[in-house]
Parts: C-alpha cells; structure tokens; sequence
C-alpha cells in the first residue's frame, strides 16, 4: 500500500514522478555514464556508438530473461551457464565449408537448447515446487557440464557473416529510399536489437501472460485465488529465460567469434545486478525491462568509461559494486517512513 | 514471506535438525514402522542420506582405487572438508535465517590476504586479528545493509562481494606478497605427533561451537524462529534485526577462519582463491539437508554435506569422470536432494 493511500477517502495516484521514481532514476544514470563517455572519447563516430552499444548488448539479451524470471518471484542462476552452453554449440555445430547454411542451424539448434533448458528449470521450479535459487545453482552446473564436454577448451568456428549481421553497422553507404530521399546517418546493427527488446517487452507487457507473470509475483495465494494458473505462468517465464539465454550465446558468439564453455559465467550475477538496478523487487510482482536495460548498459559502459578516465581497470569491481549497493540502498529510504514496525521486517 | 512456511510452524522445533516437513505433516498413529512418515529414518533422512552417500562415494573409489580409502588418505580427504566445513558454517547460520552469503568468495579472500601481507610487517598475532577483524567487519555490514536497510541478502552479498573483489585488486596492486605465516600451516595441514591433524582437531572444535550455540542457546533459538518466520518471532519478542547482524558477522568471521586455512594450506595467499568456495558451500548445506528457505535444518548435516562435496570431487576424479561429468553430477545430486528433502507447500491460501 503506498503511504498515505488511506488518509483520503479517495486514492489519487500517486504523481508520475514518484510512481516511476527508480526508472527515472537508473535513466539518469545511465544518461550521466553515457555523457561522461562521450566527453572523454576523442570523437563519438559510428565506430564508438557501435562499440558502446555492443558492449552491453549480451547483457541486455539475457537480463531480459532474469526480469521475466525475477517479476514471478524467483531468480535464475542459470542464465551465465546457459550463454556458455549456447556460445559451446554454436562454436561447434558451425562448419567452414558451409558457414551460411550451418550457421542458420547453429542458432536453431542454439535457440532450441536455450528453450529447452529454461523449460527444465520451469518444469522443476513449478511443478517441482523447488527453491529457484537452488535449482537454478543445479542446473547451471548441470549446463556448465555439458559445455565443457561439447568444449573442453576455447575455440572453434564463428562464421564472420554471422558476426557482421549482429555486431556491424547498418547503412554504411547511403541507401536510397521511395520518393527519392536518401538514409545517410550509419546505424549499429546492435540499435536493432536493443529496439527488438524493447518492442518486444512492450507488447509483452500489455499480453494477458504478463500480467499473470506479474500476478503470480505480486502473491502466489491471490493469483491463485483468482484463477491464474500459477505453474504454468512461472513455467512460461523459466522458459522464456532459456530463450533469452540461448539469444544471449549467439551473440555472445557473435562478438567474441569463439566458443568458450565459461565464457558466459559473468552473465549470472551481472544479469541480477541490472535488474536489481532497474527497480524491479526481487521478491517479484514490480519491475519493467525498460529500467533493466538501462541498468545493464550502466553495469557494461563502467568499465569502458573508466578506462578512458586513466583509472586502473582495478576499480572496475569496486565502481560496479558500489554502484549496485548506492542505487539499492537509495531504495530503502523509503523504508523510513513506514508507520507499522512489522513491515520493517 | 516465504510460501513455504505454514502457520503452524511459527515456534522452532524442539530439536532443531528435524526438517520442517515432517512437522508440517499431521501425527499419524500406526505409521511408525521402517519407511512411514513418522519412523525413525524418514524423521532423520536429512542426516541419513548425505552420510549414506558418503559410504558409497567411498565404496566406488575402493571398489577402483584401493588406495583411496588408507587411513592416511581419508584424513587428508577430511582435513580438505575442514575447509570447506568451516566456511559453509556460517553459511548454515545465514541459510537457517532465510538468507544467503555471495561476499564470502572475497571476503575470504580478503583476510587471507591481510594475514599474509601484514604477518611480514608486524607480530602475526596482530595480523590475524586484523585479518579476522576486516572479515568481521565485512560480515557487520552486509548484516547492517540486510537487517536495517532491508537489502535483499542476495543483491546485498553480492554488491558487497564486487566491492571486496575492487578493494583487494586496489589493495594489492593485482598481486599479492607475502608468505602464510608458519602457525596457519601448521593449522591447515600439520598433525600432532605426525598422526592427527590439527584441522580436524579444530573442525571439531569448530563444529562443537556452532552446534552448541544452534541447539543451547537463546541465540540459536532465535535463529529458527527468524527462518521459519520472522514476523511472529518479531511478536513473540524476538530482536530480529540484531540476531540478523549477529549472523552475518559470524558468516564473516568463518570465512575468515576458512581464509586462513586455505592460506596456510596453499601456503600463500592469490587472488580468486575464494571463488572456487562459495557453491560448494551452498551444495554442503543443502545436500546438509537445511533448508534454503531458512528455518529447519541445522550444522551436524552441513559436516556430513562437506565431506560429500570434497568426496564427489576427489572420488569421481579416481573413478575417471572428467570434470564435465562432474559438474553434471554435482547438479544432479543436489536436484535429487532437493525433491528428497522436501519441497515446497502447495500454493492455496
């Protein structure tokens, strides 16, 4: 209940500002790394926008799937493991002799795997009514395994193509348009799939799915009671996670052209910190990929922006960390003005 | 709060290893033969199940590798668990709270690192209650941050753990001096008389500490009520937010303690020696049979959790599983404990 909301005889809602009080807030965020990035760099080409945008782009694609998971209540440390697992069977299902058409099975065979996997952890956690963080810890090992015996070691093969369409920039040249206009301005082809995400969590978030994933976080009893199917809205949100995961590897394999069966491993925690820095509650039912995404392009431009400022790569952990702790803590001020001493609990 | 937690739960069990689930189950009469819900195994399989796994861990490596299960291998088997036995310690404390420790991987790391770096500089005594202070100090204020400012322990952890990696990285310039001081090797992996190890003598200590304090004490009391659920222990005049400080504090000061034997064992201090200790302490609780929503469980199953764990790694080694095939097992046992251990309740209210 917000403060106040029983005053009045009436509920007014509460004022934008407030109500996307942690939006707003990790926007500004990122808007001031960003800026002080743009400053320091001696020009901001294409070249740099591009390599801005790549740099958070993994984390974008598999943040998204710790929102779904994170708004149902629970939490997916599988999600790093998974981006291995996906990067090792692209890495090897990809041949040299037929780049395109292998490359074309790779990602479904990549994707499919991502699904799947989201799904065994849905499967366990609704059905098997488990604790996600520990099925999650079991099964990301479980994948981490089968990484490591698909690739022992880093390498294998990324068709350059594959890299381009993902990593490269858009309208290079001048294209001509209908009714004789030109599109001049270069696009990183990363912009595209940032927009996809975004699209995608806007009509997602409108679709009667999401709101039972929202119900089912909000309180399991009450969704329950209102005849939301509980299992199968944490089922879908598991899998659409794996799904994300397996987007994730591929372009991970895109960016780094190689397999590597750890590669991934950063993804877990730092996937929890941009959603816990976009403002969603980690006991689920609020949070909006919107914030997410600034807050995982916050957690992957700190240590670019602090490479160009001369500050040792050393203080990488050390800014991203504080950066967590200061934006979570700034959350609990509002705890202050809670009347009733129990919800402090 | 927890789903998990029913109603009838809110006052500790009155021993508190007896998992939750077979006090949520009503009392039936007539059932108390070998494999009803009320018999004596079912009761204990927390207990049962991990030191049955532990037999047969070590009848595979005797079965393929004779050798393994000598005398003098099996101490050294154990005097590897001690390690991981005492950092999963105060993970115990914190699991049976509801919450969870990410800072221990660099907490650890830390203390392992003063101790080496300033045993050079001053009296090594000072150099271990600084190194035992820093890992305190950490653990009091990830318990601040979770109990006052009411940071999930999960995100709370884990911002910490990033900032130790930070601190440690700046601190040592990437590359830490120093030798483990002689009285952490003698700790880690000497033996009275050449016969017993000093780790085991102070694993036993350790576990005799803890479980006094989790079975005798009003703190430990407290602890359960503050798992199964905080707000009635709240009203029923439990400090909550101090017992919570009070724990993680003592999380830290294990890992601490495990920092040092680590050091002495490796015989120097580096950097990420702490990474390699935080699931597996997890694992050791779990496959311990506390349950991770806080609330039953207790340490003498974390013992036999973490000699699992050091044996899983060793013994599939021997048994020529390749560290993939371990990963996979590693996941698989715990997902079996899991279902053995109980889950959830059915969500109905």
């Amino acid at each position: 209940m917000p403060p106040g909301a029983h005053q009045g005889r009436t509920v007014r809602p509460r004022p934008f500002v407030m109500r996307n009080g942690r939006l707003l807030f990790v926007w500004a965020m990122l808007i001031a790394i960003v800026a002080a990035y743009v400053l320091i760099v001696p020009q901001f080409r294409p070249r740099e926008q591009r390599t801005l945008l790549n740099s958070g782009l993994t984390l974008a694609t598999a943040s998204m799937g710790q929102t779904l998971v994170v708004l149902t209540g629970g939490i997916d440390l599988s999600i790093g493991p998974m981006v291995s697992l996906t990067n090792s069977i692209a890495s090897e299902v990809t041949d040299k002799e037929a780049p395109t058409s292998s490359m074309v099975v790779a990602a479904a065979v990549a994707l499919a795997v991502g699904a799947l996997g989201g799904l065994v952890n849905g499967v366990l956690v609704a059905y098997g009514r488990l604790q996600p963080i520990i099925v999650t810890l079991a099964t990301g090992s479980i994948w981490t395994g089968i990484a490591l015996y698909i690739r022992p070691s880093p390498g294998g093969f990324i068709p350059l193509e594959f890299s381009n369409l993902l990593a490269g920039t858009a309208f290079a040249e001048p294209v001509s348009l209908p009714f004789g206009l030109t599109w001049s301005t270069p696009i990183p082809k990363a912009a595209f799939v940032v927009a996809g995400l975004v699209i995608f969590w806007i009509i997602f978030r409108r679709s009667r799915l999401a709101t039972r994933i929202f119900a089912v976080g909000s309180s399991e009893g009450a969704a329950y009671l209102s005849g939301v199917n509980v299992q199968r809205a944490k089922l879908a949100a598991y899998t659409l996670a794996g799904f994300a995961a397996g987007c994730a590897g591929l372009i991970n394999s895109a960016q780094t052209a190689t397999g590597n069966a750890l590669g991934g491993t950063i993804f877990t925690l730092n996937s929890i910190a941009a959603v816990v820095l976009g403002g969603a509650a980690l006991a689920g039912g609020a949070g909006s990929y919107l914030g997410t995404l600034a807050g995982a392009y916050v957690i992957a431009i700190i240590p670019s922006v602090l490479q160009f400022y001369g500050v040792s790569s050393f203080y990488k952990d050390l800014v991203q960390g504080s950066v967590l702790l200061f934006a979570v803590a700034l959350g609990a001020f509002g705890l202050l003005r809670v009347r009733n001493r129990m919800d402090r609990l | 709060m927890s789903h998990g937690s029913e109603p009838g739960l809110i006052v500790p069990g009155v021993e508190p290893d007896t998992p939750a689930v077979a006090l949520g189950s009503p009392p039936r009469r007539g059932m108390t033969g070998l494999t009803g819900p009320d018999s004596w195994l079912w009761q204990n399989r927390a207990l049962l199940i991990p030191y049955g796994l532990i037999l047969i861990l070590l009848a595979a490596a005797a079965i393929r590798a004779p050798g393994f299960v000598s005398g003098s291998n099996l101490s050294q088997q154990l005097v590897l668990a001690s390690y991981l036995g005492v950092i999963a310690g105060g993970q115990t404390l914190v699991i049976l709270t509801g919450g969870i420790d990410l800072s221990i991987a660099w907490n650890l790391n830390l203390s392992a690192i003063l101790l080496t770096q300033l045993s050079e500089q001053m009296p090594v005594f000072w150099a271990v209650v600084i190194a035992l202070g820093s890992a305190c100090a950490v653990g009091l204020l990830n318990g601040l941050g979770i109990a006052y400012l009411r940071i999930p322990s999960l995100v709370m952890t884990l911002g910490m753990n990033a900032v130790l990696a930070g601190v440690t990285l700046v601190y040592t310039n990437g590359s830490p001096q120093g030798d483990a001081p002689p009285f952490s090797r003698d700790l880690a992996v000497g033996k009275i008389g050449g016969i017993i190890p000093w780790a085991l003598i102070f694993w036993a200590l350790f576990s005799a500490v803890v479980i006094f304090l989790l079975r005798r004490t009003v703190y430990g009391k407290r602890l359960y009520a503050i798992g199964n659920n905080p707000k009635a222990g709240y009203l029923s005049g439990v400090p909550v937010r101090w017992v919570l400080v009070l724990t993680y504090t003592l999380c830290g000061l294990c890992a601490g303690l495990g920092g040092i034997m680590l050091t002495g064992y490796s015989q120097q201090s580096y950097l990420g020696m702490g990474d390699l200790y935080v699931l597996p302490a997890i694992a050791a609780v779990v496959i311990g049979g506390t349950s991770i929503l806080g609330g039953s469980g207790g340490y003498t199953g974390t013992i036999a959790g973490a000699i699992t764990v050091v044996l899983l790694q060793n013994v599939l080694q021997i048994v020529g599983i390749q560290p993939a095939g371990q990963q996979i097992l590693y996941g698989l046992i715990i997902l079996l404990m899991l279902f053995v251990y109980g889950r959830n309740a059915r969500v109905q209210e």
